[in-house]
């Protein structure tokens, strides 16, 4: 122990400093010296400084004007984190009283822990005598369910009268069974107490204790010999020694191994076996009352506990094995659990009841009230099936409960299953009596449109006539064909982008973009700067300033948008080179942001005011002719050479619409190349026999020329060639749509006399070169972005997420479930790649974008411009290529079914549709039945016939699969077809 | 042999809860001295396990953490009205509130007075509960200063415990939210057992659209304008206990970007829950109702009305004698004020506030809303400089204790460059600056009519 030049009438001042010392050079030796010293009567800085020193030191608060000495002293006396700890500790337990607020610190558990082992700890505790150990240890492991606190030395501190008896602790405590070195531990524990014993230092009552103490752990001697091998912590031996403690120690299997049962306790998976054991042989020494244990482990299953230790309790109740009589004992228990959440504790307790059911001492009329839950929900329904048996053979036997069976057979029909229906549909008509067509009605009226036709028929005695008349009547066959292509309406006046009129609007709209993910924003506020350029104040760094602080402390440059990145860079006067490389490399598209900045930063150079030529007027991305003509002509009175990069885009983005307006104002171009370009772009000039006018290059060198040309090959392609380039794709057999590459489709489509060198100012070529790269780079990061470029033809775009969603469909989640929908286009047509993807997603793996695509293609349906057979096609095509699980199809037929019309009848078709691509696969899919009842119910309901084709194809299925028998059955008798 | 029970009889008391004690249900005492004694109310369910589930299912949420967040609280508040009970909490995280209310004829027993008190339901009386069986009773008694309850043959007592400041402020949150919401879709029995079905099991950390088309309910990720938007749904597989029993589902909410409270039916109850945004959005942090706590209302309207809700219950036109002279905003900016002080709940079925007996005064408002606090130290220092006012719009510059901000208000539209807007943006109500400026603005308007009697404390200038 070190000398402390301390005398008791020491200052506070001093204490306070040594006390310091003490806990930066971790002299846990001295702690209790200390204390008992100084303790009486300095209680109040003392605690003060522990309260400081817990702060810097565990909880690492680095303002405190102490946290300097700290740093520095614990530096000096090379402390260990851990020691320190155990120095605080040691404070905590010596200084503080229930009344203080104890801070959670990680080590104090294994330093009360330490008590055990540590007689210095000890009596430091029963100097002390804290208050508050057992709340604060039951604190601690409620906290943290992976915190444990040895059962032995709770024990050691309850004997100690440190604790009092408290169950919830105790039960947390018992269920860690400690790990194999705890008996090196108690060993080392004895060793201790008798080494103390031998000192003879302590006060009389606690040698009195030590004592008992040491006579309690002689009572269980334990091995010590195989501790260095950590791999034998679970050995035979040692599962013996705690086999022979809990079962054995009075305390532990009388009074706290109960209280398992009734506090929630987390028991670790790896001593299961173990634990099984403990409460057989508790079982067997009858400590536990057989059927009072196994309710015990019943109405568990209905507590709020954790799942795996309600599951270890009924893997014992089920390694019991109850017989009859005492099931029948449990009857309202493992009723109570016919109501569970859980599809698994449900089958266990049906497993559990129905051997039970059809012996006189069965409460057949509660356990029938029970069952109204489980009749409903869609994921048992090979529970309800079985249930629909066993009320089978109970009405057959005249049962007294037959209006209770026949309303849950009621239930039953809302299952959207052909069998369950068929099943309850039989068991209504078979044994419904007059006394019951009141209930049956009432219910009925429920159920009634969910039912299958054929149901629906046979129950209609029961069903309110009223109610079917009227559905026919207000629900005439919808037959599914495409709508032809409307032209869509794209400058909405309430799209209408407002303009910003002064610069604190502007300031929020860089606050607002920071938080957007949308590139239009940032064109926008680009825009607006040069706008407002002159209005800005001088300063404009401090102008800014509280917005770019916010900026750079969140994730304000993600790394899939540009424009934050080059606007990162312009306002912080850093380089882009980095920016140039990375981005030069993925593809010539990636030019356009830069050379959009480029001019961004001319302008501003230049105090030039006219901004871009393709800053969007109309939302999402359009331009009104009559603004982009406008900017032209400003360009044209200020003599400022356009940047054709920014032409070419928006080009790309103005429709032709509200042309009244714009056209008047062609005249005032003096570039005959601009005035030309600008009329074909309006519509008002046209090609003749697919050849640009030759007045439209006239006087332009050769760069120019193939500049201009790819303005042209913009607008053509953003209005002329989509009819034709989505005729041709339509002719490409879906299944080789990706092995159709866009340049192929393009060329043949290009006018083969033009060639160009430069294709800058041709967007929908750079698309396409995109490619590779792009599919490299996840160009679901960048095609939010992409699509604003070019938003009247987005078909190449389409084409790379196609790709790029068909190469990793894992990668694209997030990006589908967010975007698509914008992505999708508002004009009533879909293409092929748009309606590929939607086969992709219909098909995926995360049911959110399995949700999205249902969605999707119903919305698709609903406005008729899906081509039912495109999909049917590619769906298979899909699930054929990668071995995908067919029931994911029929999961998403099924969710279609509810989500467009019932008299639409579009499903049909897409199954017919698919039908003989099924049938040309190698091999024949698993689990059709379920997609066969579809096809079944929908053929009924629209009183459709199958075509002889089908008909073989039907036949062939039967005869390969003795499953599919009754299904196909039903199909060709809908035909008057015997399938024999 | 050793019966379970046997081995209970170890000294049985639950470290929460005082020391079990047998509480004489079975006779019913009389009724002065159960006032006398602050008993609230005494007697059974009719229900007992629908009973006993609802409460579990309410203690559940409420020890529900949804984010990784600050340590659990246990404690419904349990309010007795004249013939209704009202237990309600929020999870830990603060991102869902609950609360149940039981009817009359749910009930059988003695309503002795009105009043509130929050206790913990700790771990033994929810495993009593949860293991309730149908042929068994529930009896419970609420006083004033505890919840006792005989489930089965076990005793227990919860005492009250003290209110958590963060539940109090959360409380006033979710009163202004309720009496903000619409009714978007009422869901039929069918729909909702088809609704637990669709539930996502797993943490979703995508925003959900609830449609309803041809008689199913759907979810969906993609936004729809007649949908309403859910997000972290898996916040109610929590309730999915109560399923079996739920006759109807009513769904209510704002706008899509705000929470969205779920109203289920049970029999002679009504369970209704409230989800903020998302996971990561307790109630104490919103603010939505600020703006409205910017007014001069004379202290002896909120008094009267408060004197008014604590002797009905609930608010029913008209709350004042003085109401015809009231405008339609100043109606508003008193049931807020109530709102804010946590005294009165909003009950979406009856579309009607009701009275919760806390102890709480128009002095906790500032205390609990440090942003009107912070507002009125920027009032009082002179940090608003520059305040232009020209119509609706108002440009103002605050100096806050590193920048100097820019508030810009248009109409009801305000903005401010603070941290705080930034992040949150008009989703959590205004900011700091903004309140300042508002209140500033005001006092700069010759024509705001203010009283000559004290106002409230809420009134900053």
């Amino acid at each position: 122990m070190t000398d402390l030049k301390l005398v008791p009438t020491v200052e506070h001042k001093d204490l306070v400093q040594e006390m310091k010392h003490i806990i930066a050079q971790a002299r846990y030796q001295d702690v209790s010296w200390f204390l008992k010293k100084y303790k009486n009567g300095n209680i109040k800085p003392l605690k003060a400084t522990l309260k400081t020193a817990i702060s810097i030191i565990l909880h690492q608060r680095t303002q405190h004007t102490d946290a300097e000495f700290y740093r520095l002293a614990i530096l000096q006396s090379h402390s260990a984190y851990r020691e320190l700890s155990f120095t605080l500790d040691l404070f905590m337990l010596g200084l503080y009283q229930a009344s203080d607020h104890i801070p959670q610190a990680s080590s104090l558990l294994e330093s009360l822990d330490r008590a055990f082992v540590d007689p210095d700890v000890l009596t430091l505790l029963l100097w002390a005598q804290p208050d508050w150990l057992g709340t604060y240890i039951r604190q601690e492991l409620k906290r943290e369910t992976s915190h444990s606190f040895n059962y032995h030395c709770l024990r050691f501190l309850e004997d100690a009268k440190l604790i009092t008896f408290d169950a919830e602790l105790f039960a947390l405590s018992i269920a860690k069974i400690p790990e194999m070195q705890y008996s090196y531990r108690l060993e080392v524990q004895a060793q201790h107490i008798r080494l103390h014993l031998e000192d003879n230092k302590a006060t009389p009552e606690l040698l009195d204790r030590l004592r008992i103490q040491l006579q309690q752990y002689e009572k269980f001697p334990l091995t010590t010999g195989r501790l260095s091998h950590i791999h034998d912590m679970r050995d035979t031996i040692s599962i013996q020694q705690h086999l022979n403690f809990y079962t054995q120690d009075q305390i532990a299997c009388e009074r706290d191994l109960p209280l398992l049962l009734q506090y929630e306790s987390y028991i670790d998976k790896y001593w299961a076996h173990l634990w099984i054991e403990i409460f057989q042989q508790l079982l067997n020494q009858q400590i536990f009352q057989r059927l009072s244990f196994l309710q015990h482990c019943i109405d568990l299953q209905n507590s709020h506990w954790h799942k795996g230790v309600k599951a270890f309790f009924l893997n014992i109740f089920l390694q019991n094995q109850p017989n009859s009589t005492e099931l029948l004992q449990l009857q309202p228990a493992l009723f109570a659990l016919l109501h569970h959440a859980e599809k698994s504790v449900l089958q266990f307790a049906h497993n559990q009841i129905k051997p039970l059911i059809f012996l006189a001492e069965f409460q057949q009329s509660d356990w029938l009230s029970w069952l109204d839950a489980i009749m409903m929900r869609t994921d048992l329904k090979v529970l309800v099936k079985n249930l629909l048996i066993i009320f089978k053979q109970l009405l057959k036997q005249n049962s007294p409960q037959q209006s209770q069976i026949l309303a849950l057979c009621c239930d039953a029909l809302v299952q959207n299953d052909l069998n369950i229906q068929e099943r309850a549909t039989d068991l209504i008509v078979k044994y419904a009596k007059t006394e019951h067509d009141a209930m049956l009605t009432e219910k009925l009226a429920l159920y009634a449109p969910t039912l299958m036709v054929e149901y629906r028929q046979r129950l209609q005695p029961y069903l309110a006539t009223q109610l079917s008349n009227t559905t026919q009547e207000n629900n005439p066959l919808l037959h599914y064909v495409i709508q032809p292509h409307t032209k869509p309406c794209y400058l909405k006046a309430e799209q209408k982008i407002e303009w910003l009129k002064n610069p604190h609007e502007w300031l929020f709209l860089l606050q607002r973009y920071s938080q957007s993910h949308h590139s239009i924003d940032a064109e926008l506020f680009l825009a607006h700067w040069l706008q407002l350029q002159t209005q800005l104040p001088t300063d404009l760094q401090q102008f800014l300033q509280p917005v770019l602080k916010h900026l750079s402390d969140y994730s304000f440059i993600p790394q899939d948008d540009i424009f934050k990145q080059l606007l990162n860079c312009f306002i912080n006067q850093r380089s882009m080179n980095a920016l140039v490389r990375r981005y030069s490399s993925l593809g010539l598209l990636y030019h356009l942001p830069f050379a959009q900045f480029a001019q961004f930063t001319t302008q501003i150079n230049n105090q030039q005011t006219l901004g871009f030529l393709s800053t969007p007027t109309h939302a999402p991305c359009f331009i009104e002719p009559k603004i982009l003509l406008q900017r032209l002509l400003d360009y044209q009175t200020h003599q400022v050479d356009i940047d054709l990069s920014d032409f070419a885009i928006a080009l790309c983005r103005m429709p032709r619409e509200n042309l009244q307006d714009a056209l008047p104002l062609l005249t005032q171009l003096k570039s005959i190349h601009l005035r030309l370009l600008m009329q074909f772009a309006l519509g008002t000039i046209t090609l003749k026999d697919g050849q640009f006018p030759q007045a439209a290059f006239i006087g332009l060198d050769h760069s120019q020329i193939a500049l201009y040309q790819g303005l042209w090959m913009s607008v053509a392609h953003s209005h002329n060639f989509r009819s034709t380039l989505l005729h041709h794709l339509s002719t490409v057999p879906s299944q080789n749509l990706l092995n159709e590459t866009l340049s192929s489709v393009y060329a043949r489509l290009h006018p083969q006399h033009i060639r160009f060198r430069y294709v800058e100012t041709y967007v929908f070529e750079q698309i396409n070169t995109l490619g590779h790269s792009a599919l490299q780079h996840d160009f679901s990061l960048h095609a939010p972005w992409a699509y604003t470029l070019t938003p009247l033809n987005c078909i190449g775009q389409d084409a790379l997420l196609a790709h790029s969603f068909y190469a990793d469909p894992t990668r694209m989640i997030d990006f589908f479930a967010k975007h698509l929908a914008s992505l999708f286009p508002q004009n009533n047509t879909l293409n092929p790649y748009q309606t590929f993807i939607l086969a992709l997603g219909l098909l995926h793996q995360d049911k959110t974008v399995r949700l999205a695509s249902i969605q999707l293609v119903a919305d698709a349906i609903q406005q008729r411009f899906l081509n039912l057979q495109a999909l049917a096609e590619q769906c298979i095509h899909i699930l054929n290529a990668h071995s995908l699980p067919f029931s994911r199809l029929t999961d998403s037929l099924d969710q279609l079914k509810q989500q467009i019309q019932p008299n639409n009848d579009a499903l049909l078709h897409l199954i017919m549709y698919s039908l003989p691509c099924l049938a040309q696969l190698s091999e024949r899919p698993k689990q059709l039945k379920k997609y066969l009842e579809i096809y079944y119910e929908l053929l009924q309901h629209f009183q459709h016939a199958i075509e002889a084709s089908t008909h073989n194809i039907l036949q062939q299925w039967q005869a390969e699969s003795p499953s599919l028998n009754r299904i196909v059955q039903k199909i060709m008798a809908l035909q008057g077809v015997s399938s024999c | 042999m050793l019966n379970l029970k046997e081995v209970n009889a170890y000294p049985r008391y639950f470290q929460y809860t005082a020391q079990s004690q047998h509480v004489n249900f079975s006779a019913l005492c009389h009724a002065k001295k159960h006032q006398q004694s602050g008993c609230f109310f005494d007697g059974q369910a009719r229900q007992p396990t629908l009973f006993a589930k609802a409460l579990v299912a309410l203690s559940q949420v409420i020890r529900a953490d949804f984010s990784p967040k600050p340590k659990p609280v246990y404690d419904p508040i349990v309010t007795v009205e004249q013939e209704n009970l009202r237990f309600e909490g929020f999870s830990s995280c603060n991102s869902m509130y609950i609360r149940l209310d039981v009817g009359k004829n749910a009930l059988m027993g003695h309503f002795f007075a009105q009043g509130s008190t929050h206790v913990n339901f700790n771990d033994p009386i929810l495993t009593a509960l949860s293991t309730l069986k149908k042929e068994q009773n529930l009896h419970f008694r609420i006083s004033h200063d505890a919840v006792h309850m005989q489930v089965n043959d076990t005793y227990f007592t919860e005492q009250k415990v003290k209110l958590s400041p963060r539940w109090v402020k959360a409380l006033t949150e979710v009163t202004y939210e309720l009496a903000q919401l619409d009714e978007k879709m009422h869901l039929n029995s069918v729909q909702s057992r088809q609704f637990w079905q669709i539930l996502p099991k797993k943490s979703e950390s995508k925003t959900l659209y609830l449609q309803q088309k041809f008689q199913h309910c759907q979810l969906s990720p993609i936004a729809h304008k007649e949908g309403v938007a859910l997000q972290a749904l898996e916040r109610l597989q929590l309730l999915q206990v109560l399923a079996p029993y739920i006759d109807q589902i009513k769904i209510y909410q704002k706008s899509q970007h705000g929470s969205c409270a779920l109203v289920f039916s049970l029999p002679n109850m009504q369970l209704t829950c409230l989800l903020s945004p998302s996971v990561t959005r307790g109630f104490s942090g919103e603010g939505q109702y600020l703006d409205d706590l910017l007014h001069d209302l004379p202290l002896d309207w909120v008094a009267q009305a408060l004197q008014h809700v604590q002797k009905n219950a609930i608010i029913k036109q008209p709350t004042l004698q003085t109401e015809s002279a009231m405008s339609e905003r100043q109606k508003q900016q008193l049931k807020t004020t109530l709102s804010a002080m946590g005294v009165v709940g909003f009950d979406l079925d009856q579309q009607d506030y009701f009275y919760r007996d806390l102890p709480m005064h128009l002095q906790h408002i500032l205390s609990l809303n440090p942003r009107l606090k912070h507002a009125q130290q920027l009032l009082d220092q002179q940090k608003i400089s520059s305040l232009i006012q020209q119509g609706q719009r108002i440009e103002a510059h605050v100096q806050g204790s590193e920048d100097r901000h820019t508030v810009l208000i248009q109409a009801s539209q305000a903005q401010c460059t603070c941290e705080w807007f930034q992040r949150h943006q008009h989703h959590r109500g205004f900011c700091q600056h903004i309140l300042a400026v508002k209140v500033a603005s005001r006092e700069q308007v010759p024509n705001v009519a203010h009283s000559t009697q004290d106002h409230s404390v809420i009134c900053l200038h």
